[in-house]
């Protein structure tokens, strides 16, 4: 093999799946939005036309649900640093043990299926849940968070924060303990040292966190789609409704352009962002290039960073003058450190409340799902599923496809990982980010792509169409992940084997395998994961026939809670917590996220 | 290591060939000896699809038969897809989808010589495919908090405002309740208008349902008292000890109706017919009249008279049930939709 050729074929078997799933579908996808579209029947007039962008960009109405769904990513991304933060620091502060119990604590949400925890806030957000019976209680009113916005918004926090919260703490680990120490020896409070010297700091993960949970939480659909019971319009699924109930495929694809637009846009915002601020080191301000405006910036800073540093300061003055009406200092700092960790528990359930919720209901005695169960204590709904062949295929056939994508995911991805680390060819960088683009597009963009290609190809609803969709993905999170473990890797061990006489085959076997092997296993992990629980890309490739499990509860949430549904997400949940453990043992939390 | 590389690129691409091929050979089911492909309804249904038509059939053909379950949101769309070479013969449809379909020439017309049952059906059945099961869209209403209604204007009688919730459009339920409101009102199916009019005036709406376990909930909870619904879903819920009972306005209470379908350019015509003829005969009819209190569409099957009170059953029952323009309804459901967003979803 000539050496020129080496980059060539290891990158190819990776850019045969990206073309054929993501490349060609998108381009497709692109011709579509300018020919004319007979709602109710899916077929297309093949003449030019650019109606489906007046119609979409000439009318009040989609831009009001563009504002909708802007607000509530702005939401989410709000409540995630309001929530996310504390619990950043939390994780950066804890050493051993309590470490890896926090570790799991966030990375739970990451590893649950969507759809099992999105029920969990359905029961617990409902009107009739917990958090409405006791404002009942309480207040004797109840309030709709579900269907409707702040649902919405609760459910993407839930979803996304975990992204936040690892983002912050990544940056939080790196701040020197010394500058704090410095600060408050110089006669700051605890407060001011904080936010004076760590939270300016720490800016860079949060504006790193916040973009991207803003991305996640602007493109996402099985969230919304849920919780918004199909009466709160999002762009996502005003793509939904238009692509799978109308059936208009040329107004469909045009929406999807617009929001494939303003992601990229997003995107870009996050690598800026990302990029200019990488692990924690704070780009020096002479280097903004307008120094006025970055002056205007720090002035607005300053003046926020007193604000807070005065409400502290009122606190402590509180404090010192409950001091002064004999109540010992003692008790009052108790109080305040109660409140402390009552704040800590209080996100903490937040963050894992909607799995016992599930795990509980789906034991119910009664066909109608309230939480706390009516009916005793009941096995049924588990024994049923055994009565339910469909769903037990959709397990199966999830299971398949997700052996299937480890297989050929890790492959390809460390094919193409090998190739695009070790040798140097000309557009390298651009093949780089064709790899990981697929990470950057919203699924369901990929998802309408595939819709209309699978049609085209008689791939719908097949085996091969669904797994397409899933390796498109798959690789791009591998080729990232094993990337990573090989970009720190030292070639010389190979060439001292080399040297003392090992052939390529030990020297692989011996010397390189076990130094990427936790990249491979991270790859094979997230491979698996990423398939058995891809949900929006499958909702528009999967159909009668090929549905995956996912999906199957997607589309059966669709219509409400149904008992079955609680029993098979209980058992995603354990499934879920499992592969936490298996995690845990084989490569360690901190290591896995970090990857992540 | 160039040779390991080697042996990684051959396995790669050994894996994507045999996918790529073996995979669509597994999906493909056209040609494989005698099997017919029928689109259907899980659960329940699937059950008595099973039991009392596939069982019949395999035995006097030999003819294997492979379900391919889902909505039937599903199905349309694969139709469409596949309408050159369909992987599925029969289809299921609801008459939301078997007009267009019909009309677009995707599916074949009722051939009444080969499934000789297709001459006793009744005429709506025989309208749209070959009808399997008729529904009567009513109201179904909380028996803990109001009487019965006499008609569909009672739902807009001021003491109850606020406890009617519409059902999402498009939809069985949500696209005959929007006629009705619009028929009651001075409109109809070319004059929808007076509709949407009518279906704002019930605002603000306890809730827009969608499924069945969640409009349950709610009417259990007493947050809704009125809605529109299919009979066998409120006789359903009755049964479990629900709160419900299903009434049929004096405008009367449009029909919906579940049809069976062959595609095109499907290769086992003979036997998706024989197939549908077995889906006509009293055994299945009278299966689903009494699991899923589905009414018969074929005259000559006979229930008991227990079971005939609870659903649309009989030459006389049947013909009071309206026949909405469903040609029309489809027609406008894109431009519906976009007022039902527009009107009825925001505030």
């Amino acid at each position: 093999m000539k050496k020129r050729r080496i980059p060539t074929v290891l990158i190819a078997p990776g850019l045969c799946i990206l073309v054929l799933g993501f490349f060609v579908p998108l381009i497709l996808l692109f011709q579509l939005s300018w020919y004319q579209g007979a709602p109710g029947s899916g077929l297309v007039t093949k003449t030019l036309t650019t109606g489906n962008y007046t119609r979409l960009l000439g009318d009040v109405y989609y831009f009001k649900i563009f504002a909708r769904t802007f607000r509530i990513a702005l939401y989410a991304t709000l409540l995630s640093f309001v929530l996310g933060y504390p619990m950043a620091m939390m994780l950066a502060r804890s050493k051993g043990k309590a470490k890896t119990i926090l570790f799991a604590v966030v990375l739970t949400p990451l590893l649950t299926n969507v759809v099992a925890r999105t029920l969990g806030l359905m029961i617990l957000l409902g009107r009739h849940g917990p958090i409405n019976n006791l404002l009942a209680l309480l207040g004797g009113f109840r309030v709709t968070l579900v269907p409707n916005v702040p649902g919405i918004v609760i459910g993407l926090t839930q979803v996304f924060m975990p992204y936040f919260v690892l983002s912050v703490s990544s940056v939080l680990q790196n701040i020197d303990d010394s500058l704090v120490e410095a600060a408050r020896s110089l006669g700051s409070s605890r407060f001011r040292a904080f936010w004076k010297v760590v939270f300016p700091l720490s800016l860079p993960g949060v504006v790193a966190g916040s973009l991207f949970v803003f991305l996640l939480s602007f493109s996402a659909f099985v969230t919304p789609r849920i919780l918004g019971g199909g009466k709160i319009m999002v762009m996502t699924t005003l793509i939904y409704q238009q692509a799978m109930l109308i059936l208009d495929w040329p107004f469909t694809a045009a929406i999807g352009l617009v929001l494939l637009l303003i992601s990229l846009v997003l995107v870009t915002m996050y690598t800026r962002a990302l990029s200019g601020t990488e692990r924690g080191k704070v780009v020096p301000q002479g280097h903004r290039r307008c120094a006025c405006w970055s002056r205007a910036i720090r002035l607005a800073q300053d003046w926020y960073y007193d604000r807070i540093a005065a409400v502290g300061q009122r606190w402590g003055s509180f404090v010192r003058r409950w001091e002064g009406m004999r109540l010992s200092l003692h008790s009052v700092g108790l109080v305040t450190r109660i409140g402390g960790w009552t704040l800590k528990a209080l996100i903490i359930a937040f963050i894992l409340a909607p799995l016992p919720i599930v795990i509980i209901c789906s034991f119910s005695g009664s066909s109608l799902i309230t939480f706390p169960p009516r009916g005793g204590f009941s096995m049924q709904w588990y024994a049923g599923l055994l009565n339910r062949p469909e769903y037990i295929r959709s397990f199966l056939l999830s299971l398949q496809i997700a052996l299937t994508c480890v297989v050929i995911g890790v492959s390809t991805g460390t094919l193409a990982a090998l190739g695009l680390v070790r040798y140097r060819f000309p557009g390298k960088e651009v093949v780089r980010s064709l790899f990981l683009s697929p990470l950057m597009v919203p699924a369901v963009i990929v998802g309408i792509a595939l819709l209309r290609f699978l049609a085209m190809m008689g791939w719908s609803a097949t085996f091969g169409g669904v797994l397409l969709g899933h390796m498109v993905l798959v690789s791009a999170y591998v080729t990232r992940t094993v990337s990573a473990s090989l970009v720190g890797f030292d070639r010389s061990l190979e060439e001292a084997a080399h040297d003392l006489g090992a052939g390529a085959i030990y020297t692989f076997r011996r010397v390189t395998l076990p130094l990427i092997k936790p990249g491979l296993i991270a790859g094979a992990v997230f491979a698996f994961l990423v398939s058995f629980d891809e949900t929006t890309v499958s909702v528009f490739t999967t159909g009668p026939g090929a549905i995956t499990l996912p999906v199957r509860l997607f589309s059966q949430l669709e219509y409400g809670v149904d008992p079955t549904i609680t029993a098979i997400s209980g058992l995603m949940i354990v499934l879920a917590v499992l592969v936490l453990l298996l995690i845990d043992r084989v490569l360690g939390l901190e290591k896995f996220s970090g990857m992540r | 290591m160039r040779t390991i590389l080697r042996v990684l690129v051959l396995i790669s691409l050994a894996t994507m060939l045999a996918a790529a091929f073996v995979v669509p050979c597994l999906a493909e089911k056209i040609g494989e000896g005698r099997t017919l492909v029928v689109g259907a309804w899980g659960g329940p249904q699937e059950d008595i699809i099973r039991e009392y038509v596939i069982k019949p059939f395999e035995e006097e053909t030999g003819a294997k038969v492979e379900l391919i379950l889902g909505g039937s949101s599903g199905r349309f769309a694969r139709i469409y897809a596949e309408k050159d070479h369909p992987t599925m013969d029969v289809v299921y449809l609801n008459l939301g989808q078997t007009p267009q379909a019909l009309a677009d020439g995707v599916v074949l017309p009722p051939n009444p010589e080969g499934v000789p049952e297709f001459n006793n059906l009744y005429p709506q059945a025989q309208e749209f495919g070959y009808g399997v099961s008729f529904m009567a869209i009513g109201i179904q209403y909380n028996t803990d908090y109001v009487e019965k209604p006499t008609s569909w204007l009672d739902l807009w009688k001021p003491e109850y405002r606020g406890k009617v919730a519409p059902f999402v459009f498009p939809g069985t339920q949500g696209s005959a309740f929007l006629v009705m409101a619009a028929r009651v009102h001075g409109g109809y199916e070319c004059n929808i208008g007076p509709g949407f009019e009518a279906l704002k005036q019930l605002k603000p709406y306890p809730a827009i349902l969608s499924g069945i376990p969640e409009t349950n909930l709610a009417f259990m909870e007493g947050d809704v008292w009125f809605t529109p619904q299919i009979h066998g879903y409120t006789y359903l819920f009755k049964a479990e000890g629900g709160p419900v009972d299903f009434a049929i306005p004096k405008e009367g209470a449009p029909l919906a109706m579940n049809s069976a379908v062959i595609t095109t350019n499907s290769q086992n015509v003979d036997l998706a017919e024989i197939f549908i003829n077995y889906q006509l005969a009293q055994p299945a009819q009278e299966a689903f009249a009494r699991e899923l209190y589905y009414a018969p569409t074929n005259r000559t099957v006979v229930l008991d008279d227990e079971l005939a009170s609870m659903m649309p059953y009989g030459e006389e029952e049947v013909s009071k049930l309206l026949m909405l323009q469903w040609n029309m309804i489809i027609e406008n459901q894109s431009e519906w939709a976009d007022r039902w967003n527009r009107e009825i979803l925001e505030d």
